[in-house]
Parts: C-alpha cells; structure tokens; sequence
C-alpha cells in the first residue's frame, strides 16, 4: 500500500503539492487525472523518490520510500518523457535494468517484443514515439516489480497501440498482484483500465473514488411522461442533473438503480430508456455537486 | 566499511559502458601521446637527456585541467537533463550510493591512467638510449599526478551538487580551484614592499650604519595546490612539495564529504538552469568578480581601475547569455554597480589592512646565515652560475653562520658599489681621450656570485654581488673547513645517481664503479686539492635529492682506472 500524507512541493514561488493526502491499495490499478500543471507527475516523481517533498511523508509498504534502496526495488518508474542511452538497443536497455533490478526477467522482455513485433537489436532511437513507449513498458514490465508508475504513458498513442499495451499490462496483473499507478489528463484514456480514480486540483486530492461504485452509482435515463412534467415529479429519487428538450427528459440518478427503475416504471412513462454513463460524465455531475465547473479542472 | 558497502560495481559498470568511446579515448590519450613524443623526440636523439618530472608531465599537467571534468560529466553528466535525472534517479539505488561509487570509478579511471604513463615512462627509460628517467622521478610524478587529478576531480564533483548545467559548473570549479590562492596572492602582495609592487620582485637593502647593498626577497614557493601552482611558477621546473600533496589530498576528502552531503540533498529538479533561484546565480556571479578586482587593485592605477570596470560590466552581461540564465537588465545593473562598490570597499580595506611600508630595509644583525649559488627558489632566469671555476663547492642550498664572513660581504659590496659609483660619474664627465677612472678593473678581476641572506625569522633575500678572486678563495677555504657544510656537500655527491661523461650515459656497471670511486676520493679528502681546469676532466653527475635532479660538475684526477672507463665512451655509443 501507499500512503501519503501532508506531502507539500513547491517549485520555487510556485505551490505545486500542498498538503496532499492519498492512499492507494495494493493491488489496484490507480488512475491519477488532473489538468496540466496538476501536479501529477511531480507526485509520481515524489513517490518514486526522484524528487524531494518539502514536507509530508510517503509510505510504501509501511516504510519511508525516501533513499531506500530495498523499496526502490519494488518501483519502477515510467516517465512522460523517456529515456533511453544513446545507441542502445533494446537488448542492450533490458541489461541495464538487469543490473538494478534484482527480479528482473529476461525472457519477458523477448516475449513482448515478439509479441509487440519489436526488434530487440535495432537502435531504440531509431524507433517511432510509440515503439519507444513500448520498449519502455516493456523494460518496466519486465522488472516484476511490485509498483509500476506510468506517467502519461498512453497519451496521444494510436488506438491499436494502447490497446495492445493495455492488454499487456492486464496480463501482468494477472501475473502478479501488481499495483499500478497512471496519470492523464484524459478520463477516457483511464476509464477501461483502472479500477480508482483520483481528481488532482489546485495541489490537492479533490475527488477519488472506485469506478465502479462511481459508475454504479449513478445512471442516465431519458424519459418522457403523459403531460406535462418537471423535475418535481421526480422527488422521490436523487437527481444530479436534470435536461428537458421537448417532452424528452434526460435525467442523471444517484442511488440504487433497482429501486430507481421501479420508481420511473411507477410514473407509466411513454418513453424510458437506461444509457450508458462514461467515466468523464460521471465527473463532470459529481463536480457540480461539489461547487466545480468539471471543464475547469480538466 | 561505509563506502565499500555503497559501492555499486553494476551501477558503475553501465555508467561507463554507455560513455565507453569518451571513456576508452580519455585512457588512452595521455599514455599514447607521451609514447609518441618521447620515440619520436628521443629516437635519435645524440645526448643524453635527464628527464625532471616536469619534464615528463607536460601533456599530463595540461589535460590535469580537463580529463577529470571529462570524467565527472560522464558519471554524473545525467543530472543537467531532466529526462536522464529522472531515469537514473528512479533506479532502485540511493544518492549516496550513486556519488560513492562514482567517485571511486573516476578515481579508478585516473589511477589507469597515470598507472600506464609511468609504465610507458619505465619502458622509454629503458629502450631509449638517450633518455634517462630515474625510478624516483617516475613516483614522483605519479603521486603528484595522481592526487592532482584526484584533486581536481572532486572539486568538479562538488561543483555539479549544486550546478543545474554544465557551464555552471565549469565557473563554481573555477572558483574552488582559483578563488582562495589568487586573493592569498593578491593579499601577500599587498604586503609587499611599496617600492615596487610587483608580485615577483621585489628591491630590499641590507643596511648598517651608512653602508648599504641592494638586494632581492626570494619569494619562497608556496605550497599552492598544483592546477594554481603550475599557471603561477610556469618557469619553474621544480615545485613538488609534499606539503602540496598532503594539501591536495586533505582537499579532497574535504570536498568529497560536502559533495556527498550536498548530492543527497540536491534538487534534482534543478537541471537544465543554472539555478533555479535567481538570487543564487546573482551570489555566484558576484564572487567571480572577486579575483579580477583583486588583481585590478595590485596596481595604483586609475587608467587601469576604469579599463577593469568597462571589463567587468560586459562580462557580467554576457556571463548570463553564457549561462543561459535570463535576468532583467534593471536588476542586472543595479547588482552590478553595487556589487563593484560593495567589493571594492572591501578589498580596498583589505589592501590598507594588510599593507606594509617598512619591509624594504634589513638591518645586519637580523642575517643568520650565508649561501653562495643559486637556490632551488630563483626562477629559470637567474643569472647566477653554479659553477665558479667549474668548482663544485658552491651550493645555494647550503648555509652557513659566520658574522664576520656576512659583515665582510656585505661592507666590500658596499665598497664596490661605491667606487663603481663613482668611476661612473668621473666617465661622465671627463673627455672621452682623458678619461680619470679611479677604478681599475684590470688589477683584480672581479666575479658576481649569487650571494643568499636567510634571516633569523626564516626569510631568504638574494643579490647578485661582488668578489674578487682573492675574496671567493678566502670564502672557500673557509667553507671548506666548516663540518657541516663539508658533510652535506659530501653527501650531494656521494648520493646515487647517473653519471654521463663526453655526453655519453655510462651503463650501471661503470656507474657503480665511478660512484664507488668518488666516495673513497670525497673521504680521503682530497678532492679539494684536486685543480683541475680542462672540462674533459669533469664528471657529470645527475642524482634525484629532495624532489630535484640535481646536476654537478665533479673534477677528479684522472686515474688509469678512471681513463679507462672514459676511453670506452669516447669511442663508442652506450649499449
């Protein structure tokens, strides 16, 4: 498990961290979303001791990750912009990572790139943005450690390549009960993937949550009833959001969706259809009840 | 037991694996580069040549300034980018491990190094028949080479702790190198003679009474680390000091101890800028005005003063076009002129301070002790010859107390000094066909020697003064008699060396045999008697004493023994 607690950053004036308190499970693939300048990836990078907190503490596995080596094993770090060593192949990379990772497996690495259709003798430098996102995947995979942070690694990657990646890490969970933390600035990019979001604003947790409880919990129905009607006749149900165009309703519902159905079906609607919710509408309505305009934040 | 365990010999391994073209050239330069000049150089060479440690260093002491800084960026070149700080610095190893063994693997490297130019240095000595290198010369220079490499290495090392680029660091090593010893410097001349504020000469007199003789303060080799003693005494060819090592080596645990302390706790988010806090790049900027402003005040010069602020304020300009480090010129400008105010107020208190007007005068009674020669201490330009009548006897090395002796020298000169004063003038004005000289050159010829004054309080002033033929006899015999001169010189004789007769290098057999014959010789005590004028009967001598190849002229009766060992190299080349 990580915990953090209080951890305070600032970049010389600039307040980029402030007193920010998460706890992430072992075992759970964390989705970490916040705008540009959140503050993502200078946790990540805090985490992964690369950067020093001003103040607060970070906890992994009930012990300070602060210049210890035997936690650092159990991290590996994949950063926005990587880096590879000037003229090094694959091969040649996955050797270094041997080197410092104790775990560290070999013959993954070849399976992947197999796999990935990668040539683990051609310079990495030679290779395209996304074959370099998979080479570094691949060395961080392979590693087996027990924590592995992706920073931005599936942005602005074609949808055949982060699927395939995505389908890659999902066997590592299989694998092994691996905890992964990721950051976006795009819900989307999140949502098929982890089980736990957290909304970075302003230097802080605003929001985190399970997707499912998140999806769960709410629901989007369009309905329409017999004459006239408005939001009061729906009172008897948690309403987040409600639209009327024409005599469609569309109406976004917190709270058991069993007992909500039971309640609409009671109304002899002409129309009630149940839609799919995405993850960024789900922020979007839980924002408003928190005072936030969601476009702002994101 | 600390820096065994966070050693990291993977880490280290891959650190220079991935810089192994630099790596490789960096070892390989020195060692190739000093074989080649010394083959090319010495093949063919006729004489025969005895190399000091200098002599042998001159690559090595010029790259002293830029293969450790190689070194340092190849192992810790990953902070000054973002992108490799944030690799290296997410692998599972800690700072302190990280600085531990990359120190160590830079010191490894630079003991490779001057590890393969000795052994080139052996393997010259022994195929080049005109180059002889002693074995003490060869540790010598590799102590001295290895620590300053060492030396410099750590500095560099401290200076990236707390550099966010490269041309950062180059201006904070500059200033750990350079700072301390240039204003030392600036300050000892400051307390000079205000005759002549030159940082190397200086014009004293002894006085006593109304006699008085001009002479020079040696200025002592000072035990500077060596990247600021070799730019200072540039014509010298001697400045090993094992003060200076001890010095240098003292340095470099002190700065591999900061520099650790302040890796672990470096910002790593400081790269690609020199500092991320404007005020701390405005600090540095300001101390490297320190040195030039130092220097601009040795001299009371107003022409001097204006042209050294002009200077400054378009360095201080482009220093941030150089560093890359964008500050707005309002700021700029006010720093400036107040840094140029604040410093010079200082420096100009420390000049008051620490000036001195009285030193120029030395009374009699303070001189303890007299030498005659030159002195491991005078530059290459002394005009002082050893070898007075190719006699070996004078040796500015050796001192020795008579006050009447001192008393003597200093009241002739004085003499001498007069009447020379004086035919002077008379040449003047007296026609060119009636010249009335009241001094006659012709009747006594007059020699200049080298004269040493050591004062009571450890100083040592030299002139260049008078004798007559007659006088330098008394001296010698006087010299001659005393103990301890006669046994020190004794042992410069008797010490092993190399012997070279008609420029040829005798082979260790006939060495051996010559040494063995000048040391029955020297303890018969007859080698004074011996009056020999023809240079043929001169054994040249080479020993290594007290860090110096120490040259002598040796007279001997020629023996049958002796001729024929001669004879060989007359004849023939050394095998």
């Amino acid at each position: 498990m990580i915990k953090i607690t209080n951890v305070t950053k600032k970049f010389e004036n600039k307040t980029v961290l402030e007193n920010l308190n998460c706890n992430i499970k072992t075992g759970s693939i964390y989705g970490l979303v916040g705008a540009n300048g959140a503050g993502k990836s200078t946790l990540l990078r805090i985490i992964t001791d690369v950067y020093k907190q001003d103040s607060g503490t970070v906890e992994i596995d009930g012990e300070i990750s602060k210049d210890n080596e035997k936690i650092k094993q159990k991290l590996v770090f994949v950063p926005d912009d990587l880096f590879f060593f000037p003229n090094y192949s694959l091969t040649e990379m996955a050797k270094f990572y041997k080197s410092m990772y104790k775990n560290f497996d070999m013959e993954n690495v070849f399976k992947l790139a197999e796999i990935l259709k990668l040539n683990t003798k051609d310079k990495i430098q030679s290779f395209s943005k996304g074959m370099k996102r998979q080479c570094a995947l691949i060395c961080a995979i392979s590693t087996n450690a027990d924590y592995m942070f992706f920073d931005e690694t599936f942005d602005g990657l074609d949808p055949v390549v982060r699927n395939l990646l995505k389908n890659v890490i999902k066997a590592q969970m299989e694998k092994k009960q691996t905890t992964i933390i990721m950051t976006s600035h795009n819900l989307r990019e999140l949502e098929d993937i982890c089980d736990n979001l957290g909304l970075l604003y302003k230097g802080g947790i605003l929001f985190e949550s399970d997707i499912d409880t998140l999806k769960t919990n709410m629901f989007k129905v369009q309905i329409s009833l017999n004459g006239e009607f408005t939001k009061e006749s729906f009172k008897s149900i948690e309403i987040m959001s409600f639209k009327k165009v024409g005599s469609v309703a569309t109406i976004i519902i917190k709270g058991n969706k069993e007992q909500a159905e039971k309640v609409l079906k009671s109304l002899n609607p002409v129309v009630l259809d149940f839609l799919p919710l995405t993850l960024e509408e789900v922020f979007i309505y839980e924002m408003e009840v928190l005072g936030y305009e969601f476009n702002n934040i994101i | 037991m600390s820096l065994i365990t966070s050693f990291n010999k993977n880490f280290l391994k891959e650190n220079l694996k991935k810089s192994k073209g630099p790596v490789i050239f960096s070892l390989i330069i020195i060692p190739l580069i000093t074989a080649l000049i010394m083959i090319m150089g010495y093949k063919d060479y006729s004489l025969v040549k005895v190399f000091s440690w200098k002599d042998c260093s001159t690559l090595n002491l010029i790259l002293m300034y830029i293969l450790p800084f190689v070194f340092s960026n190849i192992l810790f070149g990953f902070v000054y980018k973002r992108k490799s700080t944030d690799f290296i610095n997410s692998m599972p190893v800690n700072k302190k491990t990280i600085f531990i063994t990359n120190t160590i693997g830079g010191i490894l490297l630079i003991t490779i190094i001057q590890v393969l130019v000795a052994i080139i240095l052996l393997i010259c000595n022994s195929i080049l028949n005109s180059v002889v290198i002693l074995p003490q010369v060869i540790l010598d220079m590799f102590i001295m080479m290895w620590m300053s490499y060492v030396f410099v290495f750590t500095a560099t090392n401290l200076a990236m702790t707390i550099s966010g680029t490269l041309m950062t660091q180059v201006v904070i090593t500059a200033l750990i190198l350079f700072l301390v010893p240039i204003c030392a410097d600036c300050i000892d001349s400051f307390n000079s003679s205000k005759l002549s504020n030159n940082m190397f000469y200086n014009e004293f007199s002894i006085i006593d009474g109304d006699k008085e003789v001009y002479i020079e303060k040696i200025n002592h080799l000072k035990n500077y680390t060596i990247p600021y003693k070799i730019i200072k005494y540039i014509g010298y060819k001697n400045i090993y000091s094992n003060i200076t090592v001890v010095k240098m080596a003292v340095l470099s645990i002190i700065y591999f101890i900061i520099g650790l302390q302040l890796f672990k706790r470096r910002k790593m988010e400081n790269c690609e800028e020199s500092f991320i806090s404007l005020k701390e790049h405005l600090i540095l900027k300001t101390i490297t005005l320190i040195p030039i402003l130092m220097l601009a005040n040795i001299e009371d010069s107003i022409s001097l003063s204006i042209v050294t602020v002009v200077l400054l304020a378009l360095y201080y300009f482009i220093y941030d076009l150089i560093i890359r480090k964008k500050v707005p010129l309002k700021i700029s400008l006010v720093c400036f002129i107040s840094s140029i105010i604040f410093l010079q107020i200082g420096i100009t208190g420390i000049n008051i301070a620490f000036s001195n007007f009285n030193e120029n005068t030395i009374n009699l009674e303070d001189i303890e002790s007299v030498s005659f020669g030159k002195t491991n201490n005078t530059p290459i330009s002394s005009f002082v010859s050893i070898y007075y009548n190719n006699k070996y006897f004078l040796n500015g090395e050796i001192y020795f107390k008579d006050d009447d002796l001192i008393k003597d020298i200093v009241y002739k000169n004085y003499e001498y000094n007069k009447e020379y004063d004086e035919y002077n003038n008379n040449y003047q004005y007296d026609d060119i066909y009636n010249t009335k000289s009241t001094y006659n050159y012709s009747d006594d010829s007059i020699k200049y020697i080298q004269v040493n004054f050591k004062l009571k309080s450890g100083k040592i002033y030299s002139g260049n003064l008078c004798f007559s033929v007659k006088e330098l006899n008394n001296i010698k015999n006087k010299i001659c008699l005393d103990e301890n001169y006669f046994n020190t010189l004794k042992k410069y004789i008797t010490e092993p060396g190399i012997i070279i007769i008609n420029s040829k290098l005798l082979n260790n057999k006939d060495t051996n045999k010559i040494n063995k014959i000048l040391k029955d010789e020297i303890n018969k005590d007859n080698i004074f008697e011996l009056d020999s004028q023809t240079s043929s009967d001169f054994i040249k001598k080479c020993s290594y004493i007290n860090h110096e190849i120490k040259t002598y002229y040796i007279p001997i009766d020629i023996s049958d023994e002796i001729e024929s060992i001669i004879s060989k190299y007359q004849r023939t080349r050394i095998e």
